[in-house]
């Protein structure tokens, strides 16, 4: 009897433990796959920033990085877009047409360099739009700068995060296998008690019944448990004297 | 100039440097023009000289076909001299009237500034270019 409250309470702490087991592998499950959403919208070409509130409230601090370094990607990707859109020409055609046309303008090449007074209000009305473009390009450059140093930034996070992912899944591998013994441990501990219930006429020694028959006859006390388990023993249903019993009985 | 100087120029500054050109030029031009007239009208007085003679020897029916043929060549040559001339006589006096233009137009301080930035402040407020798309639509055609 003894025996068997003892397996049973390890029956139940080990249930205990794999219940816990199976919430912390699905906890890592769920973070894994969090983890996998993020490193897929941070790598694709993504032009919206997630919304899912499960990643924004994320306490992972790599995915958090990662996030927030794919958002600030993005924002500075629209930037360089939205700057470049405007820019149609490269530096060095910009560089080349502004020489022409200052050479054109402000430099004495003799009678042949003169031009009617609309061609020289059109050069110089060119002369400083591309003065502006050469400005877009500074600023498109260092729009571009930007972009890869926040790409290099993004795509450390990203390690980071796969890294993470890789350690995370090592964990969960070794969780399993705790959980895969635990389990094992349990229908091990399940089949005992199965074991234990299939032979309980035997649970009570012969030599320990007629022991307590004897204690019994010779109407001493006996005990709750020693009641119970000469009840479940079949020998006591074997014995054909019951006057002799209750004389006992009586007696006592 | 260094691009670097060309960008930092400022309006004031170009206009200051086309003014210098066109003052430098309409300095220049007048006696650029004379000389290219005295040309011309020598040009002239030389080809009729060497028409002249062409005809008369047309005139006279020549048997001299050497003396003809060398008289036609002479006025041809000296016309070609006349046209050359005239033509460098119309574009001097073409540039020196530009000149003349656009060296008023470029010292009235109260010259109409909007149209010529007009369109590097479209850049400026993140519009398309102008001239750089005209440009590159033409290289696109090209």
């Amino acid at each position: 009897m003894t025996q068997k409250k003892s397996i049973e309470a390890q029956l139940s702490a080990l249930t205990a433990e794999v219940t816990s087991l199976k919430e912390r592998r699905s906890i890592m499950r769920h973070q894994r796959a969090l983890n996998g959403l993020a490193i897929a919208y941070a790598k694709r070409g993504n032009t919206e920033p997630v919304a899912t509130p499960e990643l924004k409230n994320s306490d992972n601090e790599h995915l958090k990085k990662t996030l927030e370094a794919k958002d600030e990607y993005l924002k500075l990707l629209a930037q360089r877009d939205g700057l470049s859109r405007n820019v149609p020409l490269p530096r060095s055609t910009i560089e080349k047409r502004l020489h022409h046309l200052f050479k054109a303008l402000a430099r004495n090449t003799g009678p042949s360099g003169v031009h009617p007074l609309e061609t020289e209000q059109r050069m110089a009305a060119e002369f400083f739009e591309f003065q502006e473009l050469h400005r877009k390009v500074d600023l498109l450059d260092v729009a571009n700068r930007e972009l890869t140093e926040q790409r290099s930034t993004l795509q450390a996070n990203v390690a980071a995060l796969n890294k993470e992912q890789r350690q995370r899944r090592r964990e969960e591998q070794n969780l399993q296998r705790t959980l895969d013994v635990a389990l094992e441990n349990a229908r091990a501990l399940r089949r005992s008690i199965g074991r234990q219930q299939r032979s309980r006429p035997q649970t009570v020694s012969v030599e320990a019944s007629e022991t307590l028959m004897a204690k019994f006859k010779a109407g001493d006390a006996l005990e709750l448990d020693e009641i119970q388990a000469m009840l479940e023993h079949s020998s006591l249903f074997q014995d054909p004297d019951p006057t002799e019993m209750t004389d006992a009985t009586t007696e006592a | 100039m260094q691009t670097e100087a060309l960008v930092a120029l400022t309006p004031d500054d170009l206009v200051r440097m086309i003014l210098k050109k066109q003052r430098d030029l309409a300095k220049a031009l007048p006696d650029l023009l004379k000389s290219r007239e005295e040309e011309l009208s020598r040009a002239y007085q030389l080809t009729k000289e060497a028409r002249m003679a062409y005809k008369n020897l047309q005139e006279e029916a020549s048997t001299n076909e050497e003396a003809t043929t060398a008289a036609e060549l002479l006025y041809n040559e000296r016309e070609e001299f006349r046209r050359r001339s005239e033509s460098r006589t119309h574009q001097l006096r073409n540039a020196n009237a530009n000149v003349q233009s656009t060296l008023m137009y470029w010292s009235d301080e109260e010259r109409p500034w909007t149209s010529l930035l007009e369109a590097a402040h479209r850049v400026a407020e993140g519009h398309p270019p102008t001239f750089a798309s005209k440009q590159l639509d033409g290289g696109q055609q090209a």
